[in-house]
């Protein structure tokens, strides 16, 4: 299959560089359209040019593509790793044509009604992480830790109080222990390996909406960290608790301590779930995986909508 | 061969005209574009999709009919087989191959009007597009809705499942604009029925499942059956000779007004086995009314619910306070206990 696709490929660390990297491996060709340098005339060339089986668009804050002339000339595919519903945010689902294409991927499997009621053509693919990333890190003083917390902890959606309650919590309880990363600078590539594989646990927090998390799940172990992760409606049909990671509930921060104290002391028992987890990511869960789950989606739809027939 | 022809006028470039000449070059040998008061930007494109063009700047609103059998005078100079016509705002869902394959002499397809965010079922119809030459150029004489087509098309056509998406009218104030052009042209509303004109009105659309719209067509085309010919009249062909020594068959009615060009002389004359066929055809649009292409319920606005505290997976007294894992029964839990070193 030939796609056409628009996101930011400047860096080595964006997720379109790892999606496209992924189809690549499938055997597929992609044509990464840059955002912020094409413009409606670069995408309708290179659609005629290309005669692409779907063009793949992930957000951007470019909102000047002509879509609706798009979606004339090629089947058109959203993906977002991002929750919109219950959010501020959520507005865009009416209103930014990156939700009004022929089919919308993203990792909320909880609003099917809702994406109807917006009138979003959806559908539900779980998150993942980049195959090439899924390797055990080495020790780095700088990130040993008994406790960690990865991700946004400054600045974070007002409406998810728990994180901040979570982080303070933290804070409180195991002084000198726990620490909040990145600080201040970002930490990528093998740097973010080696936290994972230098911290004994990894707290994780996904602002909570019924079947849908982060991607931060599969990034921390899949790239090799110890889990412990609040217990979201959907988890447990992909991840084990107590095999793949451990689960926590929101809220019940005493239960979080008990958990914490307790795989602190028992390392083997922190170590087997850690490799047991990262191997099944590595295996089950990467992009890869997600694009053969993306593809069959697009044949399915296009056949659906366009009943098997190319428009143009 | 296959021939395509459009008449554009101002504006359309920055419309749909791109879609429309795509679809063009995708199917036609050969393209020729009409440039009906045409802009620059109009012309800008004709010249990069490299297509034959000429200007014509009757008032299409009063003088369509003439402008088409200019158009088709034009084509003349030399032989044709396949024409494929389309407004500027159309797009032909269909193969080169699959046109070539047609049997026939004329094909109706189904115009689907697209209309906001879907497409509109009462607005959409059968029309033709697609014809094959055969010197008869005569277009019905009426200013408004005289088709793109010769008028013995529509007589002899076919029905074909073949979707013809006009964009035309999707947007809100296209349908305006249209509304007044035709209060201004058709105000009585005698080229057309005024419920016509009165559903331009509305905002209401379907929404659009190409596979349950090809479902319907190919089952209306089945029941559309071509009555076998009510009156058969020979027709007869008058070859000329042009100026360069070539000679061409022109229509008996056609041959004064051929003659007036120049440099013709009449060689000989001929009666074909093409006959001039009036069938009857039904049934046409309201059919494909009746046809069950599903729609979604009407939108509900979601209410806002902010998440509240607690969220999540409840707790449960089988939960395994180690590592979260729960149970399905008491005793399941305690199995899953042993797992862990001090539980």
């Amino acid at each position: 299959m030939l796609l056409l696709y628009i996101g930011n490929f400047t860096k080595p660390w964006c997720t379109e560089v790892h999606i496209k990297a992924s189809f690549e491996s499938l055997g597929h060709t992609v044509i990464p359209l840059q955002e912020g340098k094409i413009d409606n005339e670069i995408i309708f060339n290179a659609i005629k040019k290309h005669n692409p089986d779907f063009l793949l668009y992930t957000k951007t804050w470019n909102k000047e593509y002509d879509w609706k002339a798009i979606k004339r000339r090629v089947f058109t595919v959203s993906w977002t790793l991002d929750l919109y519903h219950n959010l501020d945010r959520k507005d865009q689902l009416d209103n930014n044509p990156f939700f009004h294409t022929h089919l919308v991927i993203s990792p909320d499997g909880g609003h099917d009604k809702e994406f109807k009621e917006h009138k979003v053509h959806h559908a539900y693919v779980k998150p993942g992480v980049y195959d090439k990333e899924c390797y055990i890190g080495k020790y780095d003083e700088e990130f040993d830790y008994p406790i960690v917390f990865v991700g946004s902890y400054l600045v974070y959606h007002k409406e998810w109080t728990h994180r901040k309650a979570l982080i303070d919590f933290l804070y409180k309880t195991y002084p000198g222990k726990f620490e909040c990363f990145p600080k201040d600078r970002a930490i990528r590539g093998d740097t973010l390996n080696n936290l994972y594989a230098t911290a004994k646990i990894v707290v994780g927090d996904s602002l909570h909406s019924p079947h849908y998390w982060s991607d931060r799940l599969y990034e921390t172990t899949g790239r090799g960290g110890f889990l412990i992760h609040p217990k979201v409606e959907g988890i447990d049909e992909e991840f084990e608790y107590g095999t793949h990671i451990v689960g926590y509930n929101y809220w019940d921060f005493e239960g979080l301590k008990k958990k914490i104290d307790y795989y602190l002391e028992n390392e083997k028992e922190r170590k087997e779930i850690q490799m047991a987890g990262h191997q099944f990511v590595k295996e089950n869960c990467t992009y890869v995986e997600r694009c053969k789950t993306v593809l069959k989606l697009i044949n399915d739809e296009k056949t659906k909508l366009w009943g098997g027939k190319r428009p143009i | 061969m296959i021939t395509g022809y459009c008449i554009t006028t101002a504006g359309e470039a920055n419309r749909y005209l791109r879609d429309t000449f795509d679809c063009l070059q995708k199917l036609c040998d050969e393209v020729v574009i009409v440039l009906n008061r045409a802009g620059a930007a109009e012309i800008a494109l004709v010249e990069e999709y490299g297509f034959d063009s000429y200007a014509d700047s009757a008032e299409w609103g009063l003088h369509q009919h003439e402008i088409k059998e200019r158009l088709m005078k034009w084509l003349s100079h030399k032989p044709r087989d396949l024409m494929v016509c389309l407004d500027s705002d159309e797009v032909l869902l269909m193969s080169k191959k699959e046109i070539q394959e047609l049997k026939g002499d004329a094909w109706y397809v189904y115009v689907m009007n697209m209309w906001g965010d879907g497409w509109n079922r009462k607005w959409s119809f059968w029309n033709i597009r697609i014809w094959r030459w055969n010197n008869i150029l005569e277009f019905q004489h009426t200013p408004l809705h005289c088709g793109l087509a010769p008028k013995w098309c529509y007589e002899v056509g076919q029905y074909i499942p073949v979707i013809l998406e006009h964009y035309g009218l999707m947007l809100r104030e296209d349908r305006l604009k249209k509304i007044a052009r035709y209060e201004k042209y058709d105000p009585k509303a005698k080229y057309k029925d005024r419920a016509y004109y009165e559903a331009l009105k509305s905002d209401d659309f379907d929404h659009i499942n190409y596979e349950h719209i090809y479902q319907a067509l190919h089952k209306e085309v089945g029941k559309c059956k071509v009555k076998t010919l009510t009156t058969k009249k020979p027709m007869k062909y008058i070859f000329l000779r042009n100026k360069h020594g070539n000679v061409v068959d022109v229509p008996e009615a056609q041959v004064a007004e051929t003659m007036k060009r120049g440099g013709f002389t009449i060689v000989g004359e001929v009666s074909t086995g093409k006959v001039a066929e009036v069938p009857t055809i039904e049934p046409k649009l309201e059919t494909i009314e009746r046809k069950e292409v599903k729609l979604d319920p009407p939108v509900v606005e979601a209410p806002v619910v902010a998440p509240t505290d607690p969220v999540g997976v409840p707790k449960s007294p089988l939960d395994c306070e180690i590592c979260g894992f729960t149970a399905k029964s008491k005793s399941g839990l305690k199995v899953h206990a042993k797992r862990h070193s001090k539980a």
